[in-house]
């Protein structure tokens, strides 16, 4: 009876009352019924046509390696290719609907259903606006829609990380005894996932500390004397706002005020605001410290760094918990050390007890296959090659640059799709800092940490992009509430509904444009260079079509070659056909006995003595645009043009050329084809071959750029 | 599977579900929705084939009926706005509940996702690919059965064949129960494939029929315990015939590892007297008419029992007309919905059982009659045994035969009977009826077609066998026993059929099934020839001209004609005249208006000798046929043109 009544002490103490609280049961209602209705989109939006888009390089090896899960030689977890976790519900997937392009998908499709509908469990914190405005805001951005139609692990990774971070609140809002288990079992799912759970638990983790130092603090400004966990004081403010039905009223509401023995006040909004901005005032220095770029950085000790930024949280909250201990603060009554013992001992023993089998399930493929793969990435057993060579990989991916090199690239790809979301993030942040409560804080730290750590990490893509995105996106959920709450005048009301209008329109429509009218053209920044152009798809259809022409004529199959430049994502569409190979191909090495022949434009083949029994038909592989957005201007004059090239982009989808033939590229090659194969297919083909896709055409800038439809054979 | 198709889905089940409100019965959302799968897939069909009749195959044809089917079923959704509405609220509160409570929808939804799971991946394994470029059957229900029900779907997919003539045999009328496959040909201008159409539209049927049985028997039964042993032990019926062979071959042998690979059916083995199959394996999937028979006859059933002491027209209407419409999808539903309803308009004499019986006679009646085959291959017998082995027809072998094929289903239905008697009177007695018929009469040129009798008694008294386990289940403890054993003994069988064919890689299947040269030929005949262009071509079991194009040909594969009533014989015998003669096949090209005559391996296997095909094919030989319009290294085609010729 006495533990329930701490308990329930303690929850009230830990949290202000729930916006959600004030809200009518028909508003709710409402927001529930709206909610119902944007899962049935999301639904709509995330598993219509999943097979549109041709393959990028990393989706057919992750269909691939799923197929090879399926068919029981599946080597192992080899970090290159991240954890085994998705292989192995891919390829559930394949046993029960069967091998598809579209099946490859359903995964990443399924986990971004849940990303949007998650929310609504912060529904008491978010508020009825800033509920439906998350939920609103996942459904039609234009970079989760994209990526949760991307048969990669992000998505899925994704889904996991906000199951994980609902859970850590709900662990530090109402701690239960099962919360350990499934904080820690999420966890291990991510690692089987993807080596980014590393930066999850640096953001937390960080977070962690920074949260022990601030009840510490806050905790010695409670009376210790009448109760047992110190009784806060209220001050009375007083706040206008929006009640369902009736319209503004001004109410009082109650501020949260700390008082240590003294009879010295503080607020503990205060407290929270400070701790706060200090925190992230240090991450942002640490990786400056460190450098943007890891990759120029080489032999910096990163760890060390990263080391000495968690020592200075660290000493923060020595600090802190030493001036507690100085006022006789009771520890075990700190919300952070309250929650942590919820569980007891053993509680947390059986979590790591279940993680740990969770882990040695997933990393031996079901405890089925100890060893690890053999190869120079994973070169130890299956578990030792999950707990440290994941690590060890994704370390040693931070000293190179892979993809974009610039900081600021996710700042630039957030502000050309996803502006809506960043300007309600902006105000969600401001609302925090003015108002912060634990949930706002948490969610305010996600976001800002998520966008420094991504920033400064050394690979840069843009599937990365929707781990910034979602706390953002929930930030600005947030905001979107507080906006709404101090909205005073019809006129303001108008304005804020017309700018939503205008974000979710915009949304919308980029995201319908992007995922499935021109969904995989280089145009969009989404496109990365491992993009397949449609034309492989067709390459990929015709050549089975042509192996039974083939056969039926010859009685032989066609012997198909492919360069290991252009073998993805073929390797993914040519699973069932019955000769076609993986091959390394130079400039003079003929291929003899090959029917057809795959290679890129420096490997193009010097017929000699074959020449007249091949065609040579040219053929782009893959493509993708790296504009110069964010630099090329050598003064302020040219300012003006690269915001009309922007505004250009925005509107027509036109990229520019800013000045080093950065436009839409391809690695383009040649297909050699047989010559009577080739007459053969000529007999059962209007068009034999494709005749190089539906390629975009651009008409400004980018018109006569010659590295793109004008191959460089 | 695209966007338009999954529209299609919910649109068809939302118009089912609307047109529920008509039999003014009252019925949960879900159970709305379950019926609704059935009941809309058959208005659909109706009514597309009325608007496919008039514009084709086509996807223009399905956005008339869906739209037309829609006005017609607005008014039912706007005068049942607010029910709708409160059913809805209730399903939503009901679905809190604990899954034992009687109201929940738990075990429903439960049983609607084991169904789906078991279906998708049976259905998955139905075809593959095959290293040639071909297709391959992954059970015998696709290798056998659907071969023809691939014809008849392209038939009406690739050629408009509205004029309902037989694919499988030239002039013949198409005196079939044919509306599932009309059902699945309206996928294909979705942008599903041939194949797909089968398997989605078996799917989507296969997975509402078990929720809908579990609804019908849990009104019928006393409790839910009972609905769900009924739907089980329906299920995976199949007798005790080849059990032996598992519990005392193929597992001691082989261990457990068996279950990977099992080596044969259990349920069936026609040369081992075991003669009725799982009605999963050997009914649902490959007799494809079940697929909305068995579900229909179980919701018109439900209807007439509901409406029992009601007697309210609408119901018994609705009931009347659904019944009248079956014999287009499944004629045996028809004939026990019949049997069923007739006797109970007997028992009651009430005159408003005439709304059912006036229209569903009135519907049924000239459709049977049209389906009725020219030649009469009806006769009769004494007590119905099949198999390899010599009967002696005692009562002694006669028990025999049907305990190896129902095990121990009869006494317990007699059993339910009895202890039902208070609840259902006599009303459940026509169904023994379903298994006298076999052992009096062979009404379908084949013996072995008397089985679909059986099935329909094993779907009849399966609530009857429920209500016998569901109370002893609820008795002492040595009942309780006895109830696991009696269990066991019913469903071992068909659970091993099932499983065969859910796990996918027994042998020997998959087998392959059309080579890839098989399906360039039907690509281009598909898409090269008239839709009404008749083919001389090989009557083997599946062949690319009939199966992937859906041309009609002179004769399909004898063993399913004969079936349909169809003098085969003469038909092959003109084949092999046509084949070993051509210089005179101007008469038999006449005789059958041949617009192509299709040379390939599977016609110089059947009408070419050996000694011939091996040299070749000699053009001047076959020039007589007419002009070679289409070759490849095995086949060659050549156009009569009979029709003008």
């Amino acid at each position: 009876m006495a533990s329930s009544r701490i308990k329930e002490t303690f929850r009230r103490h830990i949290d202000r009352k729930p916006d959600g609280a004030h809200v009518s049961q028909g508003a709710w209602k409402r927001v529930r019924h709206l909610i119902g209705l944007l899962f049935l989109l999301a639904v709509l939006s995330r598993l219509s046509y999943l097979g549109l888009r041709a393959f990028h390089h990393d989706e057919s090896l992750d269909a691939w390696f799923s197929l090879q899960y399926l068919d029981g030689t599946y080597k192992g977890y080899d970090p290159v290719y991240h954890g085994p976790l998705r292989f192995y519900l891919t390829a559930a997937f394949f046993w029960l609907f069967g091998q598809s392009d579209s099946i490859a998908r359903l995964l990443p499709a399924i986990s971004g259903i849940a990303v949007v509908l998650l929310p609504w469990v912060w529904r008491r914190s978010l508020g009825t606006i800033g509920t439906s405005i998350s939920v609103a805001l996942l459904l039609t951005s234009p970079t989760m829609l994209y990526f949760s139609r991307f048969g990669r692990e992000d998505s899925f990774f994704l889904a996991l990380t906000f199951l994980t971070v609902i859970t850590l609140i709900s662990f530090l809002h109402s701690p239960r005894r099962w919360h350990p288990i499934a904080l820690l079992s999420l966890l291990v799912l991510s690692l089987a996932v993807k080596e980014s759970v590393f930066l999850t638990v640096f953001i937390f983790g960080s977070f962690g500390i920074v949260l022990i130092a601030q009840d510490l603090l806050t905790g010695t400004f409670h009376r210790t004397k009448g109760s047992l966990i110190g009784k806060p004081r209220y001050k009375k403010l007083k706040r206008e706002v929006r009640i369902e039905g009736v319209g503004r009223r001004t109410i009082s509401v109650r501020s949260r005020v700390s008082e240590n023995s003294n009879g010295q006040s503080i607020s503990e909004e205060v407290i929270r605001r400070w701790f706060f901005l200090l925190g992230v005032g240090l991450m942002i220095a640490v990786f400056l410290w460190i450098g943007t770029n890891p990759g120029e950085q080489e032999g910096s000790p990163t760890l060390i760094k990263l080391g000495v930024y968690g020592a200075v949280l660290a000493f923060i909250a020595l600090v802190c918990g030493f001036i507690a201990a100085r006022r006789k603060s009771m520890f075990s009554q700190v919300p952070v050390f309250r929650a942590l013992l919820v569980p007891r001992f053993g509680g947390w023993i059986f979590a790591v007890v279940i993680a740990a089998i969770v882990f040695v399930a997933l990393f031996t493929q079901f405890f089925q296959q100890f060893d690890g793969p053999g190869v120079t990435t994973a070169p130890y057993g299956a578990i030792r090659n999950g707990l440290v060579s994941g690590f060890e990989y994704w370390l040693g991916e931070q000293a190179t640059v892979r993809g974009d090199s610039r900081w600021q690239y996710y700042l630039v790809l957030l502000l050309a799709y996803e502006w809506i979301a960043l300007g309600l993030a902006f105000a969600g942040l401001i609302s925090v800092l003015r108002k912060p409560n634990l949930f706002g804080q948490i969610i305010a730290w996600w976001a800002c940490a998520s966008l420094i750590v991504y920033s400064w990490a050394g690979e840069r893509m843009p599937w990365l992009l929707v781990h910034l995105l979602l706390p953002i996106v929930i930030l600005g959920g947030i905001g979107a509430q507080s906006i709404w709450d101090g909205i005073k005048s019809r006129g303001a009301t108008v304005c804020f509904s017309l700018l939503l209008i205008l974000g979710f329109g915009y949304a919308t429509v980029t995201s319908v444009y992007s995922s499935y009218l021109r969904g995989g053209e280089p145009q969009e920044l989404f496109v990365q260079a491992g993009q397949a152009t449609p034309e492989v798809v067709e390459w990929a259809e015709q050549l089975e079509t042509l192996d039974r022409i083939s056969l039926a004529h010859f009685g032989e199959h066609l012997e198909v070659k492919i360069d290991s430049d252009v073998y993805w994502p073929y390797g993914w569409y040519l699973r069932d056909f019955h000769s076609s190979s993986y091959a390394v191909i130079e400039n003079e090495s003929f291929p003899s006995g090959a029917d057809i022949i795959f290679v890129p434009h420096w490997d193009r083949i010097n017929l000699g003595d074959e020449d007249g029994a091949y065609l040579e038909i040219p053929y782009e592989h893959r493509w993708w645009w790296v504009p110069e957005f964010d630099t090329g201007i050598a003064n302020p004059s040219q300012f003006g043009d690269l915001i009309s090239a922007w505004a250009d982009w925005v509107w027509n989808r036109e990229p520019w050329d800013s000045g080093s033939s950065r436009c839409p590229a391809s690695l383009s090659g040649s297909v050699y084809i047989r010559e009577e194969i080739f007459a053969l297919a000529e007999t059962y083909f209007n068009s034999p071959f494709p005749r190089r896709g539906d390629k975009p055409e651009y008409k400004k800038s980018c018109q006569n750029v010659t590295n793109f439809l004008v191959s460089n054979r | 599977m695209n966007l338009l198709v999954v529209l299609f889905i919910l649109g068809f089940a939302s118009i089912g579900f609307s047109l529920t409100y008509v039999t003014s019965i009252n019925l949960r959302l879900e159970e709305r929705v379950c019926f609704g799968v059935v009941i809309g897939s058959v208005m659909i069909s109706i009514v597309g084939f009325a608007v496919a009749s008039l514009v084709g195959a086509t996807g223009l044809m399905v956005i008339i009926t869906v739209a037309f089917c829609v006005a017609i079923v607005s008014p039912l959704v706007f005068l049942n706005r607010k029910t709708i509405k409160i059913e809805l609220n209730s399903f939503l509160h009901r679905a809190t509940y604990s899954w034992k409570d009687k109201d929940s929808p738990k075990p429903l939804l439960g049983i609607l996702l084991i169904s789906a799971v078991m279906a998708i991946r049976i259905l998955q394994n139905a075809f593959g690919k095959t290293l040639d470029g071909g297709i391959s059957a992954g059970h015998l229900s696709v290798y056998g059965d659907w071969s023809a029900h691939l014809s008849y779907v392209a038939s009406f997919a690739y050629a408009d064949n509205f004029s309902l003539n037989l694919p499988t045999a030239a002039g013949e009328s198409f005196a079939y129960h044919f509306g599932v496959d009309w059902f699945s040909a309206m996928f294909i201008p979705l942008g599903l494939s041939l194949l797909g159409s089968l398997e989605v539209s078996t799917a989507v049927l296969a997975i509402a029929f078990p929720a809908v049985m579990f609804i019908v028997c849990e009104r019928l039964c006393s409790n839910r315990a009972a609905a769900g042993v009924s739907v089980g032990v329906f299920l995976t019926a199949g007798g005790t015939g080849a059990l032996y062979r598992f519990f005392i071959e193929d597992l001691p042998e082989r261990g457990f590892s068996v279950l990977a690979d099992l080596p044969r059916s259990y349920s069936f083995d026609g040369f081992d007297r075991n003669w009725v199959d799982n009605p999963v394996t050997g009914f649902l999937y490959p007799q494809r008419p079940t697929l909305i028979g068995f579900s229909s006859t179980l919701i018109i059933i439900f209807l007439l029992w509901m409406n029992r002491d009601r007697h309210n027209a609408k119901t018994y209407i609705f009931a009347g007309v659904f019944a009248g419409i079956l014999p287009v999808f499944h004629v045996f539903a028809f004939g026990a919905v019949l049997l069923m309803g007739g006797c109970w308009a007997a028992i009651y004499r009430s005159r408003s059982w005439l709304f059912f019986l006036f229209p569903s006679l009135c519907l049924g009646i000239p459709v049977l009659l049209w389906q009725l085959p020219e030649r009469d291959g009806s006769e009769w017998h004494t007590l119905w045994m099949l198999g390899k082995s010599s009967w002696e027809r005692t009562p002694l072998d006669f028990l025999s035969f049907w305990f190896l094929n129902t095990g121990l289903f009869i006494p317990l239905a007699l059993a339910g009977t009895l202890i039902t008697i208070k609840r259902f009177g006599y009303r459940f007695l026509p169904i023994y009826v379903l298994l006298i018929i076999p052992n009096i009469a062979i009404w379908h040129f084949w013996p072995g077609n008397n089985a679909k009798y059986v099935v329909f008694f094993l779907l009849l008294a399966s609530p009857l066998v429920g209500e016998v386990l569901s109370r002893l289940f609820a008795h002492s403890t040595a009942a309780k026993i006895l109830a696991v054993l009696l269990v066991f003994s019913l469903t071992s069988s068909g659970a091993l059929d099932i499983w065969r064919a859910f796990e996918g890689s027994s042998g020997p299947y998959p087998a392959n099934y059309l080579s890839g040269e098989d399906v360039l030929v039907g690509e281009w005949v598909r898409d090269n020839t008239d839709q009404d262009a008749v083919f001389a071509s090989a009557n083997t079991n599946v062949h690319p001209v009939r199966a992937l194009a859906g041309r009609t040909v002179v004769l399909g594969s004898p063993g399913r004609l004969n079936d349909l009533g169809v003098d085969w014989y003469r038909r092959d015998q003109d084949l092999r005249n046509l084949y070993a003669n051509p210089i005179e096949a101007d008469v038999i090209i006449r005789r059958y208006d041949i617009d192509y005559i299709v040379v390939g391996p599977y016609e110089k296997s059947m009408f070419i000798p050996e000694s011939d095909r091996n040299q070749g094919i000699d053009d001047s030989y076959l020039n007589h046929f007419g002009a070679l319009v289409y070759s490849t290294g095995g086949y060659w085609i050549y156009e009569t043109q009979g029709k003008n010729g």
